[in-house]
């Protein structure tokens, strides 16, 4: 079931963007860690989100089969904001090529804190090796960006 | 709970990371500008909006929250519980003070109204790992 | 453990430059009646101790009291003064209108939130200030609750400002407001000389008149004068204390000097309005405390001093008046204000007579070293009332009354006795209940009229 992606999400998706993935524990309280990277296929079944491994630990300790999992990707500057929302389907340790790509990832990041005023050398100390991938079949889409009746679904 | 530290990523310098869960179990990440201290066990959102986060919130009870401190970017992880909706009282002259002072710069004092400050316990902290 | 250290001293740094910013402020609002000298010299002594580059002090306008109009400002290249700023827009007019202070840490952030968030196009309304503002901190300028102004300071800075900077910035306020008051105070008063010159065709009589006024203007201010020094005086305590906690790495904060006062004014119910009353003003002063204290160490001058004044509030208190000022060796206390008392003299004669018993018997007891006490009384008219917010008070007394009770203690010197009061408390009195020893009319120094004396100890 893929979704082709509308020019809306493609925007955010392009545009310097900053990210968290989130589950449930088992006492239903939500778990979740930043991303600083992700990749995703046009059209879209499975996004993959890129997080820094020793934090992302209390996230991937709770992904189970049906884990269901959320993520939220929003423009720093216009506050444009878009909800994935699906199931587990793997997670891995970001190796060789895919390393590379996801390195590239981070140093965006650079020009996105900049924009809230973070330097260059702040944002250094979020560390982001070792790095681990978060894989989702992505089920639905939603406009986040705040306003009234935020939330409408977009496939 | 709350410590002196952490009180520099509650002041609306970077967005933070609200997250929820529906009925079905379904999460939910939004980002909201500001997390309000209120004392070192409570923290309160404005309520402008009336969206999916609150609707969760308020039929569950349960959201975590991430704040950041924009000077060194250490960051937090707060588990909360909801506990009330309030529409006076201090806490929420200020929030609305703030709400009114930006909306007003842009003639928008009348769309954009705070209706409540939504306090929370704050049940546990989790340090972010940076490193 | 460092971090920690490294807080505390950053602290205690901070509330050096507090202290030291508050008394040079406070110097200069004693010293001036122009409201731009002082607004310059709050501007640079903030810019200078707490790198605030943008600051604003507007005013309520006169002729349009919805809106407020910059009266002065530093580091605005070419920004108009007399910029207006409607009461209900933006954060002064926000502070403006809830008379509380406001602080912002991302104004570019939620600006742009907004815009984002509206449906409709915005129009961005025109205000004074830095363009790219992120962090703001203003604070409402207010003389017995009323808004005169707002104090406001900004950068393009994200999460400038902090609590502490609230804090100072309230105290700044204060003391801008007590210059607006003093500065509007003398402009009544010049306003009514024009009308006497333009009313008076004597000559003789309009000179009069002026002299008369003019003397009363200097008397206050000398008042004002003696206030402020105790303030001073009260300041360098606590300069010196911060100095002690520097070499402890000891948190001594709290013990403010004004927490009697405040305490007495807290439990007052309702506002505490400037008004006439009929009081009697205590001066007491301890003989030679200065070289007492140079004698000895630091620790013993600090534990003579909580117990002997310690002691000396009680009895202010148990007779119904109240501690205006400490200053380093005496304090000056009223009775029969803010509550109206018939008995305030009687009280406070009473209460002398009570402190030299009980200094005589700490002495006698060894608590205290063998020491000299003189007590000075005068009763009258005088004008009291609170400056400041709801936050920061300070009870002031004004009046020809304040400064005869000043130099009437100052004559125990002179007289080598410890307690002397004016006609005015001997004749409150009665004659018959204590031995009375008149010493007749007496000079005083800035007084025309010569007091009549009477020695009670």
């Amino acid at each position: 079931m893929a979704i082709i992606l509308n020019d809306f999400v493609k925007e955010v998706l392009t545009s310097p963007c900053y990210g968290f993935v989130c589950t449930i524990n088992e006492s239903n309280q939500p778990v979740m860690t930043r991303f600083f990277g992700f990749k995703y296929d046009d059209p879209l079944e499975t996004l993959t989100v890129y997080t820094f491994k020793k934090d992302a630990q209390r996230v991937i300790d709770e992904l189970s089969d049906s884990a269901k999992l959320a993520a939220t990707v929003s423009n720093a500057m216009d506050f444009k904001t878009i909800q994935f929302k699906g199931t587990y389907q793997r997670h891995y340790d970001v190796a060789d090529e895919e390393m590379n790509y996801a390195r590239e990832c981070n140093a965006k990041q650079v020009e996105i804190m900049a924009m809230f005023g973070i330097s260059k050398e702040v944002f250094a100390s979020w560390h982001f090796e070792p790095s681990v991938a978060i894989s989702i079949n992505v089920e639905e889409i939603f406009d986040q960006t705040p306003k009234v009746n935020a939330g409408n679904k977009i496939n | 709970m709350i410590t002196e530290e952490m009180i520099p990523g509650m002041q609306g310098a970077l967005p933070s990371a609200l997250a929820t869960v529906d009925e079905s179990g379904t999460p939910n990440v939004s980002y909201i500008s500001q997390v309000f201290y209120v004392d070192d066990r409570h923290v309160a959102l404005s309520n402008q909006f009336f969206n999916k986060s609150l609707r969760n919130i308020t039929s569950n009870g349960i959201a975590t929250v991430n704040i950041v401190r924009p000077d060194n970017l250490k960051s937090w992880y707060l588990e909360l519980k909801y506990k009330e909706s309030k529409t006076d009282g201090e806490l929420f002259e200020n929030m609305k003070m703030q709400l009114d002072a930006i909306a007003s710069m842009s003639g928008m004092e009348d769309v954009f109204k705070l209706h409540a400050s939504e306090i929370f316990e704050v049940v546990k902290v989790d340090e972010v790992i940076m490193s | 453990m460092k971090a920690e250290i490294d807080n505390i001293l950053d602290l205690i740094e901070h509330q050096k430059n507090v202290v030291t910013i508050i008394h040079e402020v406070s110097s200069k609002v004693n010293s001036s009646l122009d409201l731009d000298t002082i607004f310059n010299s709050v501007f640079n002594l903030l810019d200078r101790y707490f790198d605030f580059k943008h600051i604003m002090i507007l005013l309520v306008d006169k002729e349009d009291p919805g809106q407020l109009k910059v009266a002065a400002s530093h580091g605005y290249d070419g920004m108009g003064i007399g910029a207006a700023v409607p009461i209900g827009k933006g954060v002064i007019g926000i502070v403006a209108k809830n008379k509380k202070l406001l602080r912002l840490s991302n104004i570019r952030r939620d600006l742009n939130y907004i815009k984002s968030a509206s449906a409709s196009d915005i129009i961005s309304i025109d205000l004074p200030g830095i363009e790219n503002c992120a962090s703001q901190l203003a604070v409402p300028l207010l003389i017995q609750e009323d808004l005169v102004g707002v104090i406001s300071v900004e950068s393009p800075d994200l999460n400038l400002f902090n609590k502490n900077d609230e804090e100072l910035l309230e105290m700044i306020g204060v003391q801008i407001g007590i210059a607006i008051n003093n500065a509007r105070q003398f402009n009544i008063i010049e306003f009514t000389n024009a009308q006497l010159k333009d009313l008076n065709e004597n000559l003789e009589r309009k000179v009069k008149e002026r002299t008369r006024t003019l003397a009363k203007q200097k008397d206050k201010i000398e008042v004002q004068h003696t206030l402020l020094e105790a303030q001073h005086a009260a300041l360098e305590e606590e300069q010196n204390k911060t100095q002690k906690m520097l070499e402890k790495i000891e948190t001594l904060f709290g013990q403010q000097v004004s927490k009697e006062i405040a305490q007495e004014l807290v439990t007052m119910e309702g506002e505490i309005d400037s008004k006439l009353y009929d009081v009697t003003v205590m001066f007491l002063d301890i003989r030679d405390f200065t070289a007492f204290a140079d004698s000895r160490a630091p620790e013993e001058v600090a534990s003579f001093q909580n117990v002997v004044f310690g002691e000396l509030l009680d009895i202010v208190r148990e007779h119904k008046g109240i501690t205006n000022q400490i200053l380093g060796d005496g304090i000056m206390a009223v009775f029969g204000a803010p509550v109206t008392s018939n008995s305030h003299a009687f009280d406070a004669v009473t209460a002398g007579y009570a402190i030299l018993d009980k200094v005589k018997e700490l002495a006698e007891e060894g608590k205290i070293p063998q020491i000299r006490i003189g007590i000075g009384l005068n009763s009258g008219k005088v004008i009291a009332g609170n400056i400041g917010n709801a936050r920061r008070k300070q009870y002031s007394l004004t009046g020809t009354t304040v400064i005869i009770a000043a130099r009437i203690e100052q004559l125990n010197k002179v007289y080598k006795s410890q307690f002397l009061v004016s006609e005015e408390v001997y004749r409150e009195i009665g004659k018959n209940r204590y031995t009375i020893t008149e010493l007749g009319d007496v000079e005083l120094k800035g007084i025309e009229q010569a007091v009549g004396i009477y020695q009670l100890a």
